[in-house]
């Protein structure tokens, strides 16, 4: 018995310290490819937490990265752009990447281009679960933490772990190590990227469902109210999509409304836009094309510039 | 509580060293109290449901074994109505009264009868038929009842197993609560491996799965041919990791502490016929169903000889599809495989000729592939959340729509898919040839245990699904 109790002691003892090693030796691996990573959606998270400058931040999904050609805002502004948005991603890594870049330096304008149905409420949590995206900050970003902890309460018990942080982001790592060059600059224009083709199919009516969550509207209250305090002028952008919708009648929209008019936030609403009514213009469904994108990031650049010339 | 949850981790953590801290006379008091917290943390008041049926069981099993003749039936009639009545309420009764709604509407009534709004306890279909189990051994004379209260509600109750299985007998399990379980290495090792195992195929390959799998069967119209195939073998995988892992967590956390619960799954995608494949799945269920209900449908019609067979077939396959689930999906997913058993029943002698006729690893190939292609079939039945869906999901399939494949935002969900069936698979062929034990799990040297040990824990950690929900099971 005694003999059976000492094996069971060592051995486990012995895959504890073979744990511990390889959780350090993988993880500091990972990290290393991580943060010296020259391309991806990763590596434009770390540029914006840790690197960027410019006068310019455009929050948002994939609507974001897809709509907001950088250079042309750019050309229109005569200042530096940045595309900070991420396709899957919701108001909790927006403003988690907000309060990083804040830290470090005050932009001249934020963007923050916003879904009609941003308060999804997701029956688990699927929009925080997306915060996997940060746990590679967790360590170094303090400011990051209780965002990350959204995740879940044990969150911060998993992240014990130096491997934990480059969970499902391995094959992302794996890539990196391929001998192709494509891998090894950004596939982005700062930060925004082109979508090719054009959407075939008849306008659709926009189902999603507009419940609020609450947690989620609590965030966009303090991504609004981050700017009011850092004095940033902030921008809301409902950018357009090729569905029939009725802004007026969804309480996404129309609580943002509200925020927006209480704190003096401009919201621009292009979701009716008569000018994107053409299917040529899209992707698909939600996303503008190469072409889409390019007249409405013109007529942006263009707004945003009288805007603040005004201010 | 879930098994793939911190939550668990913490729980076990405690529970097990205080099992062998305490000495034995105390130890059922420990797993009861820890079995009443395990429930409890699903919806606390539902504990009274299994009160209710424990009670009942209880008495009538005592009062079974010292009556006779009518009376001895009287009282497994009153079990049986009592645990039944309880399953039909909680699980069949908006089923069947959206069943008489459509009836009634055909001929022109209105059924008034108001639908219940109440969330399914969870397991229930597991601890009710455990404890049907108990008081028909009983009736049978094949154990005697069970006079420690506490020790009976354990049988029902036993955290291992309580909400997701094994199906336990009494004659396996009742006798164990009263046997001294020290801490032995063989236990531990075994019980670690099968936790281990359990975990990778919940969180590795069932969770991973179930992102594709969910997305496709969400809007199922969407998705071309391709990738409806690719949905269909996949959900094949997620159920078998996630229902398997969920019996190796259950078995390995009760091997710890010394009890052998019996085995739910023996690589079930290496039958060679469906009826093969159902003594390798959901062995529990499955041997339930044989013992309780197609044997003695079977024995009361024997005059009508093969055709008392089929319909045994068919009775008990149908109601092991609405054991799954109130729905008419899972009773034609219940009925498809009676049709195939059935098949093989009435072709035996043929194929028997047939596999003479062949070499015996074509033969087998063949006989492999195409039960599990049927199987892989059948399960859209299970997972369509509506006929409507599993129609649209055949219909997409043959009507070979679409690009091959789109790679876009799928890629590495693809990928890490493959690398855990990839892992699931070499696991299992290595089992299912080496007389269940796996070649690196029990490899003769300890360093090669180990080194799988670490290859698996660092897999989970670094593929794992830590996000992913409760085990498909549960829900039963």
């Amino acid at each position: 018995m005694a003999a059976d109790h000492k094996l069971i002691l060592k051995r486990f003892a012995i895959l504890i310290v073979c744990m511990f090693l390889l959780d350090w030796g993988i993880g500091a691996v990972l990290k290393h490819f991580y943060f010296t990573k020259k391309s991806g959606a990763d590596y434009r998270t770390n540029y914006v937490i840790n690197s960027v400058k410019s006068d310019v931040l455009i929050f948002g999904s994939s609507k974001a990265v897809y709509h907001y050609d950088a250079k042309i805002i750019c050309d229109s502004l005569k200042l530096s752009v940045y595309n900070a948005g991420r396709d899957l991603s919701y108001i909790y890594y927006h403003y988690a990447l907000l309060e990083s870049a804040l830290r470090r330096y005050t932009p001249k304008l934020v963007v923050l281009d916003t879904r009609a149905n941003e308060f999804f409420q997701f029956r688990f949590n699927e929009d925080r679960d997306r915060l996997n995206v940060l746990l590679p900050f967790y360590d170094s970003h303090p400011e990051l933490q209780p965002i990350i902890q959204l995740r879940g309460e044990y969150e911060k018990y998993k992240l014990l772990s130096k491997m934990y942080p480059y969970n499902s982001l391995v094959l992302n790592e794996l890539v990196e190590l391929l001998p192709l060059e494509r891998y090894k600059k950004d596939d982005s224009q700062n930060g925004y990227i082109a979508k090719y083709g054009s959407w075939k199919k008849p306008k659709e009516d926009y189902t999603v469902r507009d419940a609020v969550d609450t947690t989620a509207a609590g965030y966009y209250k303090k991504f609004v109210e981050l700017c009011k305090a850092k004095n940033v002028p902030l921008v809301v952008v409902y950018s357009p999509i090729y569905q029939n919708i009725n802004p007026a009648a969804n309480r996404n929209v129309q609580y943002v409304m509200q925020l927006c008019e209480k704190n003096n936030v401009p919201v621009w609403n292009y979701l009716t836009d008569s000018t994107f009514n053409n299917p040529a213009y899209y992707f698909d469904a939600l996303h503008l094309n190469r072409q889409g994108s390019a007249l409405y990031s013109s007529i942006i650049g263009g707004k945003l510039k009288q805007y603040l010339n005004n201010k | 509580m879930l098994f793939n949850s911190l939550h668990f981790v913490a729980f076990f953590l405690i529970v097990t060293p205080l099992y062998f801290i305490l000495p034995h006379k105390f130890r059922w008091v420990l797993l009861l109290i820890a079995s009443c917290y395990f429930y409890m943390t699903f919806i606390p008041i539902y504990i009274l449901i299994l009160v209710f049926t424990i009670i009942v069981d209880y008495f009538a099993g005592i009062l079974i074994e010292k009556s006779e003749g009518r009376e001895r039936k009287l009282y497994l009639t009153i079990s049986l109505v009592a645990n039944i009545g309880v399953l039909a309420f909680f699980k069949y009764f908006n089923f069947l009264n959206e069943n008489l709604t459509l009836l009634m509407s055909e001929i022109g009534l209105r059924n008034a009868i108001p639908y219940l709004s109440i969330v399914l306890p969870v397991g229930l279909s597991f601890h009710t038929f455990q404890a049907m189990s108990y008081t028909i051994e009983v009736y049978r004379g094949n154990q005697a009842a069970e006079r420690h209260f506490g020790i009976y509600s354990l049988y029902v109750m036993f955290y291992p197993q309580l909400v997701a299985g094994p199906i336990e007998r009494p004659q396996n399990l009742l006798h164990q609560f009263y046997e001294k379980h020290p801490l032995t290495y063989e236990n531990f090792s075994a019980g670690f491996k099968m936790i281990l195992w359990g975990f990778f195929q919940k969180l590795v390959v069932a969770d991973r799965l179930s992102i594709f799998v969910s997305a496709v069967y969400q809007n199922p119209g969407a998705y071309s041919s391709s990738m409806l195939l690719v949905a269909i073998l996949f959900f094949a995988f997620q159920i078998y990791a996630d229902f398997a892992g969920y019996s190796n967590i259950a078995l390995g956390t009760a091997r710890i502490m010394g009890y052998k619960l019996m085995t739910n799954f023996n690589t079930p995608f290496f039958a060679t016929s469906v009826t093969e494949y159902w003594r390798r799945w959901h062995i529990s269920l499955n041997t339930w169903f044989n013992d309780y209900l197609f044997t003695p449908i079977m024995v009361a019609n024997r005059d009508w000889g093969k055709v008392a067979v089929i319909f045994a077939l068919m009775i008990t396959f149908g109601l092991s599809g609405l054991w799954h689930g109130a729905g008419w999906t899972y009773i034609m997913y219940g009925l498809l495989h009676g049709v195939a058993v059935s098949y093989e029943f009435l072709t035996k002698k043929f194929r028997k000729k047939l596999s003479k006729a062949m070499p015996t690893t074509l033969y087998n190939g063949l006989s492999m592939l195409i039960v599990f292609t049927y199987v892989c079939l059948t399960w859209v039945f299970f997972r369509a959340q509506t006929w409507h869906d599993a129609i649209t999901v055949y219909k997409g399939l043959f009507a070979f729509k679409g690009s091959f494949f789109v790679f876009d935002n799928n890629l590495g969900v693809i990928l890490y898919s493959l690398a855990g069936i990839g892992i699931l698979l070499a696991h299992d062929v290595s089992a299912h040839l080496n007389h269940g034990k796996s070649y690196f799990f029990h490899h003769k040297s300890a360093a090669v245990r180990m080194a799988t040990y670490c290859f698996i824990l660092v897999t989970i950690v670094l593929i794992g699904v830590f996000d992913g929900g409760q085990f498909i099971y549960f829900k039963f």
